[in-house]
């Protein structure tokens, strides 16, 4: 009885951290950083942090304090790599028991990334609440409902596009022994780009204009501006036309890739 | 593994019995050390022949990393136009020099260290059995089983990097001879500190199995050692250099080359990092005495 409990209660921690925890540091960093950073200019400027409007970037303080508590909520909703087991199965020979089911293989993957949507949803819903009960004041409350579900379609398309790459990249276990290090390195290319570590728009001009036409700004930074009202319908529509774009390209990817990969495949293993 | 019989602690006189009975010295337990690591090495260099793709994606994995690290901090340390800006009072010079010392310490760490992310699963699996042997340590025998020639090659972009970044603080800020002493002494540091930080959150998986806390302790313990500690509010700060000292990893290394610290504190530091390593073998010790080879 004892051993069952503290199975039990060990496998719930496990859920806790994994799931409400796991994405919240990062963040919490960079709003320290960010404190040290606007209270340095403050200091050059002669002002404190927070009262006055000290602005690097076109940001102030606290606006970066409402896009860091943004990033902790979308980031939930953001579809993760460690969702897909896809390479495991290539590896292990387990996909020619799919390939006979009277549905295609990747709808199963598209089943797991809606239950990965709804779950997360719920986890980011949760979050939000526990910090704006903990930070009412310095929380980020979005404008409108108009804004949370346009921010809402662009996080969700951003993260089908990273659905896409990740099973782009497990299907090339078909070629490759190991592909967990180019997972990892997509998301450190994905969450730089998308302003995962510094907003897109507070970057130089030159690095805004590329990195804007990608969908990893329209998955993180753009949401949270639309939700703190810093952006407005037509730079939603824009978006929204871009990542679609994207989205399409990236799926007829994914299937050539799966294509070319299944015609190599020899099925050892099931 | 194939370790000589005068390879092992005592030159292999006895094994088994008390440290003093089978001659156990500080020299023979380096040479078993050394001989044991060696192995490692060739064993680690044999794998990833066979994965020479393998082998450039991940030293591209972590070059993206220490990319994405560089041109964070750069946009942000121009934000202000250059040097009006600092963080927590480190210049951009300065924090050129605390990233090289943070890609040192990742390198040292995927080098050597990267068995740690399996130690849960392994706990939960009983797959310690085969490391639990006297008189070698079993942390020693399990944590740096996996030796990383990727790891190594990313290292030695890390020391590239911090080579370029002292030649900001080189000779205005920093004496050339200073160097000489103060690089193998911060080299000292963040290896000892990586290894006995790195023991510390992983004990807490004999208590909360496969719980990821491990995971999350040393994800939390890397991101804040990766900014200078003084970003971080009093409280926060003291915990990272007192109670779990991260600022080994980084913080007193870049401080100590820099000749930030005053003598006194430089001086006793290191007395901290033993005592906290002591701790942490201690607890681990215990936490292994919980194994029972089947916990999942």
């Amino acid at each position: 009885m004892a051993y069952e409990f503290r199975k039990r209660i060990q496998f719930r921690a496990g859920f806790f951290v994994r799931e409400v925890l796991n994405g919240t540091v990062e963040p919490l960093v960079m709003l320290f950083v960010y404190t040290a950073l606007y209270g340095s200019a403050a200091a050059a400027a002669g002002e404190g942090v927070g009262t006055e409007p000290v602005s690097l970037g076109g940001w102030t303080y606290p606006e970066i304090i409402q896009y860091v508590a943004g990033l902790v909520v979308v980031r939930k909703l953001i579809f993760h790599s460690r969702a897909l087991d896809l390479a495991t199965e290539i590896f292990e020979g387990r996909v020619t028991k799919y390939l006979v089911m009277p549905f295609r293989f990747f709808v199963l993957h598209q089943g797991r990334f809606l239950q990965f949507t709804l779950l997360q949803l719920a986890v980011a819903a949760l979050v939000w609440c526990i910090g704006y009960a903990a930070a009412p004041a310095y929380w980020l409350v979005p404008v409108s409902v108009a804004a949370t579900l346009q921010a809402g379609v662009l996080v969700l398309m951003g993260s089908y596009c990273c659905f896409l790459i990740f099973f782009i990249l497990n299907a090339l276990a078909f070629w490759l022994d190991v592909v967990w290090s180019l997972l990892v390195m997509a998301w450190f290319v994905i969450g730089f780009s998308g302003g995962a570590l510094v907003p897109v728009s507070q970057m130089p001009a030159a690095f805004y204009g590329v990195l804007s036409l990608g969908f990893p700004y329209w998955m993180i930074t753009a949401p949270i501006e639309l939700l703190m009202g810093r952006l407005g319908t037509g730079d939603f529509l824009l978006g929204a036309g871009l990542v679609a774009g994207q989205l399409v390209a990236l799926d007829l990817l994914r299937r050539w890739v799966w294509r070319r990969g299944l015609a190599r495949y020899v099925g050892a293993g099931m | 593994m194939s370790a000589s019989r005068s390879d092992q602690p005592g030159g292999g006189r006895e094994v088994g019995g008390s440290r003093a009975r089978s001659g156990w010295t500080l020299g023979s337990t380096l040479r078993w050390g050394l001989a044991v690591e060696r192995q490692y090495v060739r064993i680690g260099f044999v794998r990833k022949s066979q994965f020479r793709v393998e082998f450039v994606n991940q030293v591209l994995m972590d070059l993206c990393f220490y990319a994405a690290f560089i041109l964070t901090f750069e946009i942000l340390y121009g934000l202000g136009g250059e040097g009006a800006l600092t963080l927590g009072g480190w210049s951009h010079e300065e924090m050129r020099v605390y990233m090289g010392m943070v890609f040192v310490a990742d390198g040292l760490f995927m080098t050597f260290l990267g068995q740690q992310w399996h130690f849960g699963q392994d706990l939960k699996n009983g797959n310690l059995d085969s490391i639990r042997v006297r008189p070698g340590s079993a942390a020693f025998l399990y944590f740096f089983q996996r030796f990383s020639p990727e790891g190594l090659t990313n290292l030695l972009f890390g020391c590239g990097w911090l080579v370029f970044a002292l030649s900001g603080v080189v000779p205005e800020q920093v004496e050339p001879l200073t160097l000489l002493w103060a690089l193998p002494c911060a080299a000292a540091v963040i290896a000892w500190s990586q290894v006995f930080l790195m023991l510390s959150y992983n004990v807490v998986e004999f208590w909360l199995l496969n719980s990821d806390v491990g995971h999350l302790v040393s994800m939390l313990v890397t991101s804040f050692g990766e900014r200078p500690l003084e970003v971080y509010p009093g409280a926060v700060g003291r915990v990272l250099k007192f109670v779990l000292p991260v600022a080994g990893m980084a913080w007193y290394p870049a401080s100590l080359v820099l000749g930030r610290l005053d003598a006194g504190f430089a001086l006793a530091y290191p007395l901290l990092l033993v005592a906290f390593a002591v701790l942490v073998t201690r607890v681990f010790k215990r936490g292994l005495r919980r194994y029972e080879s089947a916990m999942g």
